[in-house]
């Protein structure tokens, strides 16, 4: 248990439910982008370069840094407008590989090298940050507005029949996923004291997927996910060489038994008002794309079907 | 010097090709991508490691590591991608990955880290045509691949398993209906994909004579921008795609300011989109077609 | 019924583990280990490990430190930066009275700044990034190898094989912060010195860390005709440099930085002439020596087979690291009951103040940054095979 509450622990879950929220913004609209290790990276150098060559205090560097990120989505969304799902999803991957490279190769930043000597930030702002984003998400997605990003990302053809302006909406959701991201890397950047373009890899962006799968498309699941999944590696760690391969098994298993995540949506409110188990219909045009076929329809148009 | 770099982006490219018909497959029929690919392909070699130093004759090792990987490939989608539903399509991302770093960590545990020497077992004379000297292992490989690819073309088009494969990667469900036994197919398609991948990372062994645990994961980031570029599903486009990016990486790294090789490949993908979002070689998303 | 039985069964194990002699628990002396155990870096963390418990062993043999034996508290850092700092933190909250490890620069770029916040003493046996513990005071150190003076020496053997070399260029790893190191900040003035020139100093011939095909540089390479390569590859790409350089007969001699002393490297340099240098020589007929690269091959071929490779300076810094970190708690005279903190502080005190101490087949010298100097031994290959110079 100690060793679960040790402050670099708590650090790196803060980060990690940071960055899986900011994949889950995003993602909730419909917008499948990946671009999460771009928008730490600028985060990062942005933060690091404030209070290193500027003198900055840290606070207001993560300010900076989470803002530089909610910029860098601009190029990103404009690729939303052309492309989608599975396309977006690695053309962002792209996107975010260039900016990490440009940053390998960006001397003032130390290219490869990486830069270091930042300020420290104590853990417990870092812990303070990430509950907040998760209360702020919560919040967010329990208000009309969420309800309506929920929305699109169940059927944009729908909700801009509804009024809702989805590209703008899209912009927003990839916009505040960038700033989280941001945010994320000045975190990183004051925490480790030490930043280089290998902190920024493809392999963060799988681990964040993971995280975000097994813990389930909400706020709370992200939390869930990120603090599980960050928390298994420190216990199994009896099994020395072994405890990677056993780690890839419990995803596996719980990305088999549990493929809508930990705690998807409306899981929590069903648990906590087990009466109101039952969310307004799905639009039809849901019902039609199950594989059940008319089933679904059936069960839909009796209410009994559960989102 | 110039037809030394193409042969070689030639040999790259293959390489690249081999890898990415297994991927534009598995997602033109299931559409989730297969993450365990690149490790499957890392695997391979070290199967045939294990059979060669058991006394195993090196042309069946090969062979046999071949059937391996296409054996891995299917226990893969039996237990990372069958019991997850289609809707899912980030489930079987992460199941795939997952089975794919439980394989890494089991060949780094037995190998280490350190890279392990490939025994030269083929020897092939090097080919000499004018200025160009062209490996003969590079040469074996080039062939070998080749000829597959077109063999491949003829399935998808002209065989019932084709049809099969490219009526479940329109509409499951009415493939089924209409009598194909599509768990079968998947399987198939599975095993194929997979001995492709092992296929694959055989000819990487023995061009460079040394394999490790980690050497699936430089193509497994590319293999993405492959498909894509050539279209998912479209196994001429994921060919023709790879090849042209193995052409243009090796040109880029000879002649291009040093650093852009990489860039290229993303700035490539993205303009692509921009340009031409179902893929340079592909025929339009909607009727994706393998 | 199944119940009472479980019940019954349980009580009756309850009570023999009360009954039986509790089990004898020695009173030990902790030393923690941040050690790459998984991850990329794995084989270096498993052979430091075989080569540290080389050390912890022959101590404890020898009657222990104070008349205590010295017990490993073991971390993993998974080779990732972020593990490594709560690996860091971990072994402060075990008590621990000195940290060896993490090996890899990129672990220690994290694990140094938090155990200096903590005030652990650590010891890295592998990093040779410039700077690090100099960043760091008072708390870190190494017991490594120093790039900028092996080059020198390296660069120094080979001016003497070839006096006539005046040209030198670069061809280095893009990605590899080691090598953009070696080449940017440790090698020009080290080629300065010899009275060398480089070539292409702000046009070195880049590889991409994936690159598979070497030919393309290495005809723009013997296109410039240079003395001298300065080898800045990472350790898998040069594998594949080397046997592409010895396939187009380019054999210019060449010189690297550090981890190149290795077997396979020698093989694939072939007819080459490839210089490098570290402070440790598997070879050399010091009895210590030789008695421990024979442990160390016996206890290699045990644990993980076939995975042997001579022992490295790595190896050897772990294993005199333990060593004298053993005697760093003996003169301070620190015994299992004696408070970490005090503990801790003797040990740094003794680091700081390490002169002549008699490493394997070297001379430890502690310097004012907490970086150890100790005397380069320089290899050259000859048919494939290191020579030592």
């Amino acid at each position: 248990m100690d060793v679960l509450l040790s402050e670099p622990v708590q650090a790196l879950v803060a980060i990690n439910v940071l960055l899986t929220l900011s994949l889950l913004f995003p993602f909730v609209t419909g917008v499948w982008s990946l671009g999460m290790p771009g928008f730490m990276a600028v985060g990062a150098y942005g933060s690091s370069w404030l209070t290193l060559s500027m003198g900055w205090g840290v606070g207001p560097a993560l300010v900076c840094a989470a803002l530089a990120g909610a910029a860098v989505t601009l190029p990103f969304a404009l690729l939303t407008l052309r492309i989608r799902d599975i396309y977006l999803a690695i053309a962002t991957l792209a996107a975010a590989e260039l900016i990490v490279l440009f940053f390998s190769h960006f001397k003032p930043t130390g290219a490869v090298m990486g830069l270091t000597g930042m300020p420290f930030l104590e853990t417990r702002w870092l812990v303070l940050m990430a509950v907040g984003a998760v209360l702020l998400s919560a919040l967010l997605y329990n208000s009309r507005l969420g309800k309506a990003l929920i929305a699109l990302g169940t059927d944009p053809m729908v909700a801009s029949c509804h009024g809702l302006n989805v590209p703008m909406l899209q912009f927003a959701s990839l916009a505040v996923g960038g700033a989280l991201a941001g945010l994320a890397g000045g975190c990183f950047a004051h925490y480790y004291s030490f930043i280089s373009p290998g902190n920024f890899s493809f392999h963060r962006t799988t681990d964040i997927l993971m995280f975000l799968v097994v813990g389930g498309l909400t706020p709370l699941g992200s939390v869930i996910g990120a603090a599980v999944l960050t928390l298994v590696p420190q216990v199994i760690t009896s099994l020395e060489k072994w405890a990677p391969a056993l780690y890839g098994a419990i995803v596996l298993l719980m990305a088999i038994y549990m493929p809508s995540g930990l705690l998807p949506k409306n899981r929590l409110t069903r648990w906590l008002r087990p009466g109101r188990a039952r969310v307004s219909p799905p639009p039809v045009a849901d019902a039609m794309r199950s594989a059940k076929g008319g089933k679904a329809l059936r069960a839909a148009t009796k209410g009994a079907h559960n989102a | 010097m110039l037809t030394q770099q193409l042969v070689n982006g030639l040999m790259l490219g293959s390489v690249y090709a081999l890898i990415g018909i297994g991927y534009t497959l598995v997602f033109g029929v299931l559409k989730m991508l297969n993450l365990a690919h690149a490790y499957i392909f890392m695997t391979a070699p070290f199967m045939t490691v294990v059979l060669i130093g058991m006394g195993v004759p090196a042309w069946l090792a090969m062979g046999l590591g071949v059937v391996g990987a296409a054996l891995l490939g299917a226990v893969l989608y039996l237990v990372a991608f069958r019991p997850i539903p289609r809707e899912h399509a980030l489930g079987g991302f992460v199941a795939s990955l997952s089975f794919g770093i439980i394989l890494q960590v089991i060949v780094v545990n037995v190998w280490g880290t350190l890279p392990v020497r490939f025994p030269a077992v083929l020897r092939l004379p090097d080919v000499t045509l004018g200025d160009v000297i062209v490996s003969g292992v590079q040469l074996g490989s080039l062939v070998v691949s080749g000829a597959l690819m077109v063999m491949l073309l003829y399935v998808i088009r002209s065989t019932r398993f084709g049809r099969n494969i490219r009526a479940i990667a329109l509409n499951p469900t009415a493939a089924g209906l209409l009598g194909v036994a599509v768990p079968r197919a998947v399987l198939m398609v599975f095993l194929l994909s997979s001995g492709l991948a092992g296929l694959a990372g055989l000819m990487v062994a023995m061009r460079f004579e040394s394999i490790g645990a980690f050497m699936g994961d430089m193509y497994a980031i590319k293999a993405l921008a492959i498909i894509i570029i050539g279209g998912l599903g479209d196994v001429r486009g994921a060919v023709l795609a790879g090849l042209l990016l193995g052409i243009c990486e090796v040109m880029f790294k000879a002649y291009a300011a040093p650093g852009w090789s990489e860039a290229f490949i993303w700035l490539f993908l993205i303009g692509v989109f921009l340009l031409k979002p179902e893929g340079i070689f592909g025929v339009g998303i909607k009727t994706r077609e393998i | 019924m199944q119940h009472r039985r479980s019940i019954l069964g349980a009580a009756a194990a309850a009570a023999l583990i009360g009954v039986l002699p509790a089990q004898a628990q020695q009173a030990t002396i902790k030393v923690g280990v941040n050690v790459e155990r998984t991850g990329g870096a794995a084989s270096y963390g498993a052979h430091m490990m075989i080569a540290a418990q080389i050390a912890l062993d022959e101590v404890n043999r020898a009657g222990g430190v104070n008349g205590a034996p010295i017990e490993f508290v073991v971390e993993d850092n998974r080779s990732s930066p972020e593990q490594a700092v709560i690996a860091t933190r971990n072994l402060d909250r075990a008590g621990v009275t000195a940290m060896l490890g993490p090996i890899q620069t990129s672990q220690c770029r994290t694990a140094f700044p938090a155990a200096n916040r903590a005030g652990l003493v650590s010891v890295s046996p592998g990093s040779a990034a410039p700077g690090l513990t100099a960043q760091n005071r008072p708390w870190t150190f190494r017991i490594a190898a120093i790039d900028t003076l092996i080059v020198d020496e390296v660069v120094s053997t080979l001016r003497k094989a070839y006096p006539n070399a005046k040209t030198v260029a670069i061809a280095v790893d893009t990605r590899d912060a080691y090598n953009q190191f070696l080449v940017k900040i440790v090698a020009p003035g080290v080629i300065e010195k010899h009275g060398l020139t480089f070539l292409n100093k702000d046009q070195p011939v880049e590889m991409a860390p994936d690159a598979t095909d070497f030919s393309v540089f290495i005809t723009k390479l013997k296109a410039m005709n240079p003395d001298v390569l300065l080898l800045g590859a990472g350790f898998e790409p040069a594998h594949g440099f080397l046997r592409e350089a010895n396939r187009q007969k380019f054999n210019a001699p060449m010189f690297a930085g550090q981890g190149y002393i290795t077997a396979s490297m020698a093989t694939a340099a072939g007819d080459l002439n490839l210089f490098a240098g570290q402070p440790f020589d598997p070879e050399s007929s010091e009895p210590n020596v030789q008695k421990f690269v024979t442990e160390f091959k016996a206890r290699v071929d045990k644990e993980i087979p076939g995975q042997y490779t001579s022992p490295t300076y790595i190896d050897a810094s772990a294993y005199e690291s333990v060593h004298v970190l053993a005697e760093a708690l003996r003169a301070g005279k620190v015994t299992p009951t004696t408070d970490p903190k005090q503990a801790r502080e003797s040990v740094r005190g003794y680091m700081s103040a390490l002169k002549g101490y008699k490493g394997l087949g070297n001379t430890l010298n502690m310097n004012a940054e907490g970086d150890t100097v100790k005397t380069t031994m320089i290899y050259r290959t000859r048919n494939g095979k290191w020579a030592r110079q």
